[in-house]
């Protein structure tokens, strides 16, 4: 019954988002605020009621009803209670109903934020107008393409059990973050839109949504960690990234939302780049539902292949329709977008903005021609020709490079104009340190010219944003009477964005370096012909002795594992150093073996094993083993962006200034009485 | 479907249709306010008073030439001069209606910009005083009926200091022929 009341509730949420797409631009048309505000209701009514969608499915996940098929897909008897609440976003009809979720969590709180105090009352119909309807577009796909409601008339005694890859606890946040990430991002396109339909030339839209596209980002840069990091631990690629369509869909993303938050700087500053923000909006909408398209038609072959079904057509054409509504809405529009200033000079941070715009959409174009390049081979030449990762490292990989060298460029340059006199000074102490660092990298035995600079690169960027706090809390040191600490603290605090900002860019710079460390001093080593037991083989500094296979009880009931035993010692003096457990698990149910690898080593330098296969009951093994140096440092560097994110979000609380000094300072008319 | 079911969903589409209809049952107000050209001024005073807090803290880290940054504050400076005049044009209509009601007013204005804007307390306080004081000439000269009075914007610290003043009242910044010829003439009204 509750199953049932959820399918319901969805088909009411569906009516909702129609009844607030129409009635919302109504109320603004006819100046009547109660059906604005009644739109307003519909739309802010929506989550519950996919919440009660959502619940409805739960309650058939956790109570086996597997006449519903979408349950018996994904779980069974044998499936754990955590996961058969995960199993909602386990394959496609759930996830698309999760989406919806978060979406309308997202479009109930821009609903029940306060409009008249934010001073954005007139975006309001047209926001309201535009979530509804993309909300409304996934919630049709919902139920009309992709209704995981739908009931079997022969239920099965059992189900398939949720998909083995899926069994993960990075997979278990990495798609609701990557969701919120995809759906953040509609709460700034939404009043992107309404700023156009307005005929607003200000920068209302951008202040408006500012903290949302914040929010969007994180949760997409989160997602993307969560999901490398789940590639890592589950899939057996022996990295973090394998180009794969899916990950590259919200990297694409990702790298269009990211320029845009710098260059909306630029138009709340100068006023400038109007255009350039609503088109790198509507790409970064495009980009979310364009990657989703390809992905969730099959025509790309990726990890994420469980989700594919033939939604994909209906998705790419409904797609292109909305998208060429809202391209028509801003040509009609360009003469309201005018920059009000002129860039004064290309040598400052205006300019440096706009190169590492142009950079970061010419990655995100590489990183798109890459992924679709089967299709477009196919299409052309009749031959599907899949790009592996060489094609990317080559083409990104060098873009990626210099973003991060503009990195430890654009602080050093003021808005308007720079002095060359000045941003030299400023580059001197980090370009020391790199030299200190190249040399002594040199000097320990880096003699790859390319790695060496490239650590170099990282270290005077890493540098120069440690030198920009310094030189905030030094100028607040000479200005007042402030300590250090609260010098740092109150610096951050004036200007959340700029230092939350460096923040995320030390966060990169520690990516890179374990980019760097895994891309170019990484081994990767295959044991052929398959080692005997006792047999050892050694890969860079570690020696493993094969000491045989077994059989261990799986983690699920629902599968067979076959767990092998290698003993690490030092390769230099035989030390034992410690024991790998790589294993390989079997789903008879889902005829699906999952590679789970062994991680040990030390932070600096991974040591990662898999069990690629036995023979003979285990008397031969064969194993890959990836040697990943400085790959921790990509995590640490993930965390280190987020808590820049909270720096940039975190509001910090307005002191209020008492009532005299504040009458005081803008003084009263003449006439008025004196208080 | 089970008839408890279709009940049940009946019961929950009663519920929302009642709490989107709520809204219908009150007066008919206005949806949107004709833009005011209020608002637009605060709001670019308040991006003005940003940007000279940028540029201030840019110089004081020695990003930018002192030229550069003498050019760039004056130019806001002046803005944030135009602005207030402009206000300050918005609030003496209104001043002639009631100019109690105006003072309360404005005072509640400021509260409310107060406590929107981020915490502008030491750059900020300093830009508010030097706009206060260009506010208070005009509004002062005005009141009198005088001839607007002419200022000189430093060119080191922007206060708007006398046009006869040889030295800014503010930093000691000298001021010769050259800021005025400069343009850093910024008549107060």
């Amino acid at each position: 019954m509750f199953t049932d009341l959820g399918h319901l509730s969805v088909i009411f949420a569906l009516i909702a988002c129609l009844y607030a797409a129409v009635v919302s631009p109504l109320g603004a048309q006819r100046n009547d605020d109660r059906l604005v505000q009644s739109g307003r209701l519909a739309a802010l009514m929506t989550f519950p009621l996919v919440l009660i969608g959502c619940l409805g499915l739960w309650y058939a996940l956790l109570t086996h009803d597997f006449g519903v098929k979408y349950v018996a897909d994904v779980s069974s008897l044998a499936t754990p209670i955590f996961f058969r609440i995960t199993a909602l976003w386990g394959s496609q009809n759930g996830s698309i109903l999760f989406w919806c979720l978060i979406m309308s969590a997202f479009v109930a709180a821009a609903m029940v934020r306060d409009w008249d105090a934010a001073g954005d009352k007139p975006l309001l119909p047209y926001v309201t107008m535009t979530m509804a309807l993309v909300l409304g577009f996934f919630l049709f796909l919902e139920l009309f393409l992709a209704n995981a409601f739908l009931r079997s008339d022969f239920p099965p005694q059992d189900g398939r059990g949720l998909n083995p890859l899926l069994r993960h606890p990075g997979m278990i946040i990495h798609p609701p973050m990557l969701y919120a990430g995809y759906t953040g991002l509609l709460v700034p396109f939404a009043f992107c839109i309404a700023s156009l339909i307005t005929r607003r030339s200000d920068d209302l839209w951008l202040r408006s949504s500012r903290r949302w596209t914040l929010v969007g980002w994180a949760f997409l840069t989160a997602g993307l960690l969560l999901g490398g990091r789940w590639a890592h631990d589950v899939l057996g690629w022996g990295g973090y990234w394998g180009w794969d369509p899916s990950e590259n869909k919200p990297l694409i993303t990702w790298l269009i939302a990211t320029p845009f938050l710098h260059s909306a700087m630029i138009q709340e500053k100068r006023g400038m780049f109007k255009n350039w923000n609503v088109f790198l909006m509507m790409l970064t909408f495009a980009s979310m539902f364009f990657g989703t398209a390809f992905i969730r038609s099959g025509l790309l072959t990726s990890v994420h292949a469980f989700a594919a079904s033939d939604i994909g057509p209906f998705f790419m054409g409904a797609m292109i329709v909305i998208l060429a509504a809202c391209a028509m809405l801003w040509l009609t529009r360009l003469d309201v977008l005018r920059s009000e200033n002129k860039l004064d000079s290309a040598f400052s941070r205006e300019g440096i903005f706009l190169i590492q715009n142009v950079l970061f959409l010419s990655t995100s174009f590489t990183v798109f021609i890459g992924t679709i390049f089967p299709i477009l081979s196919e299409a052309i030449g009749g031959t599907k020709i899949t790009v592996g990762p060489p094609f990317f490292d080559q083409t990104a990989g060098p873009q990626m490079a210099a973003l991060v060298a503009l990195m430890g460029m654009a602080p050093l340059l003021a808005w308007g104009k720079s002095s060359g006199a000045a941003v030299s000074r400023q580059m001197i102490v980090p370009a020391a340190f790199a030299l200190v660092v190249m040399i002594a990298l040199f000097v320990g035995g880096a003699n790859q010219p390319i790695p060496l600079l490239l650590f170099g690169l990282c270290a005077y960027t890493l540098a120069q944003t440690v030198m920009e706090y310094v030189r905030g809390v030094r100028a607040r040191m000479r200005g007042g009477n402030e300590s250090m600490p609260v010098a740092l603290v109150r610096l951050a605090q004036k200007n959340q964005r700029r230092y939350g900002g460096y923040l995320v860019h030390l966060g990169v710079v520690l990516m890179a370096i374990g980019v760097i460390g895994k891309g170019f001093y990484g081994q990767d080593t295959i044991t052929t012909p398959a080692v005997k037991l006792n047999e050892s083989f050694t890969v860079g500094d570690y020696t493993f002795t094969y000491r045989g296979i077994r059989p261990v009880p799986c983690e699920f009931n629902d599968c067979q594992t076959m767990q092998a035993m290698l003993l690490i010692s030092s390769a230099s003096d035989g030390r034992v150093l410690g024991a790998a457990f790589p294993y390989r698990d079997y789903y008879p149910m889902q005829q699906h073996t999952a590679t789970i690898p062994d991680i040990s080593g030390t932070f600096n330098n991974e040591v990662y094993v898999i069990l690629a296969g036995w023979d003979n009951n285990g008397a031969t093994a064969s194993f890959q083993v990836f040697i990943n140096p400085l790959i921790n440092w990509i995590w640490v560097g993930g965390v280190v962006m987020i808590l820049g994110f909270f720096v940039c979000f975190w509001k910090v609380p307005e002191r209020e200034p008492a009532a005299a000094p504040i009458t005081a300072r803008r003084p009263a008319p003449a006439g008025a009485p004196a208080k | 479907m089970p008839i408890g079911t279709l009940l049940l969903g009946l019961a929950l589409l009663i519920i929302v249709a009642v709490v989107v209809a709520l809204p219908l049952l009150g007066r008919k107000t206005p949806a949107i306010k004709p833009p005011s050209r209020r608002e637009a001024l605060e709001q670019e005073r308040r991006a003005v008073i940003s940007a000279i807090r940028e540029l201030d803290f840019d110089h004081r880290t020695g990003k930018i030439a002192e030229e550069d940054y003498k050019r760039l504050r004056e130019a806001q400076v002046a803005r944030g001069a135009q602005i207030l005049r402009e206000l300050d044009a918005l609030n003496d209509g209104d001043a002639r209606d009631d100019a109690r009601d105006d003072a309360r007013d404005d005072a509640r204005d400021d509260a409310r910009d107060d406590a929107r804007d981020d915490a502008h307390h030491d750059v900020d306080a300093e830009i508010e005083a030097e706009i206060a004081r260009l506010r208070t000439i005009v509004q002062t000269d005005r009141r009198r009926g005088s001839a607007p009075t002419k200022q000189v914007i430093c060119p080191s610290c922007g206060y708007a200091a006398g046009v006869g003043d040889k030295f800014c009242p503010q930093c000691g910044h000298r001021l010769g022929a050259q800021e005025s010829s400069a343009g850093a003439m910024a008549n107060a009204e």
